[in-house]
């Protein structure tokens, strides 16, 4: 974990902006939603959504530098 | 499993998002824009949806999480809703959200009020701002919405042209510059992710 670089401040908030409207917002078109997430508060469900795709963005960002 | 990202109108051409091999269906006139075997990834169905705003006239994000069976379970999702789905992105068309947070209980703070009546002040005051700060904003947006499902704060998302977006960045500095009792919080320009779900 060390290895990866922290994301700013910024990035992280743009990131939980980001992954709140992803899960909340958005049309929906089937009936079912593959996590049952429609009224919990997004500090308590993604957290752990956070620290797994926050690695992504790392890399994201690595591969476009 | 289908995972699907957006709809689009006037798509041109597909993004290049590291890890999806994105794909296309064209619904009459709008364009599904699928992936097919990765989806389990919440920041790359964001950052994909986020990069389409450039290739399309419209994009018209789709919920995380739906995963559609098979082509015939896409065909069908679609046909229920197509009327709808069209409807939305012709409305949407041009248009970017962009989010306001006013933060509570941070910014400059003077020392401990010396009474109950001056801390209810303080509160009707950035209550008061806050609402300021709302109205103003509503003149250079086509639409506003309650945004987010945090308590502590409030969130509004805008919906704006494009081409305002300057002048709507410059009345948020404008009033922020004015109201130093209120921490404001502006993201974007975002996919139209909170006026989506009206399809």
């Amino acid at each position: 974990m060390s290895a990866l670089r922290q994301p700013s401040l910024d990035e992280r908030i743009t990131l939980v902006e980001l992954v709140d409207r992803v899960l909340n917002a958005g049309v929906v078109v089937t009936g079912d939603i593959t996590l049952a997430i429609a009224d919990v508060d997004l500090v308590y469900v993604s957290l752990r959504l956070l620290l797994a795709s926050a690695g992504t963005l790392d890399r994201l960002q690595a591969e476009a530098a | 499993m289908i995972h699907l990202y957006a709809f689009t109108l006037g798509l041109r051409g597909l993004p290049e998002v590291s890890g999806a091999a994105l794909e296309t269906r064209d619904f009459g006139p709008l364009t599904a824009v699928v992936g097919l075997g990765d989806s389990d990834d919440a920041v790359r169905h964001g950052l994909v949806v986020e990069a389409l705003l450039d290739h399309a006239d419209s994009v018209l994000p789709v919920r995380f999480g739906q995963e559609l069976e098979d082509e015939d379970a896409l065909a069908r999702a679609v046909a229920e809703k197509r009327d709808a789905l069209v409807a939305a992105l012709a409305d949407l068309s041009g248009c970017v959200e962009i989010g306001v947070r006013v933060l509570r209980d941070e910014g400059p703070t003077p020392a401990a009020p010396a009474d109950g009546a001056a801390y209810m002040r303080a509160l009707a005051d950035r209550e008061n701002a806050t609402a300021g700060l709302h109205r103003a904003l509503l003149g250079h947006a086509r639409a506003s919405v309650a945004a987010g499902p945090l308590r502590l704060r409030q969130d509004t998302g805008y919906l704006v042209r494009r081409d305002t977006v300057p002048e709507f960045a410059r009345a948020v500095d404008a009033y922020v510059a004015a109201h130093p009792e209120l921490t404001v919080l502006c993201t974007g320009p975002w996919a139209p992710y909170s006026f989506a779900a009206a399809a």
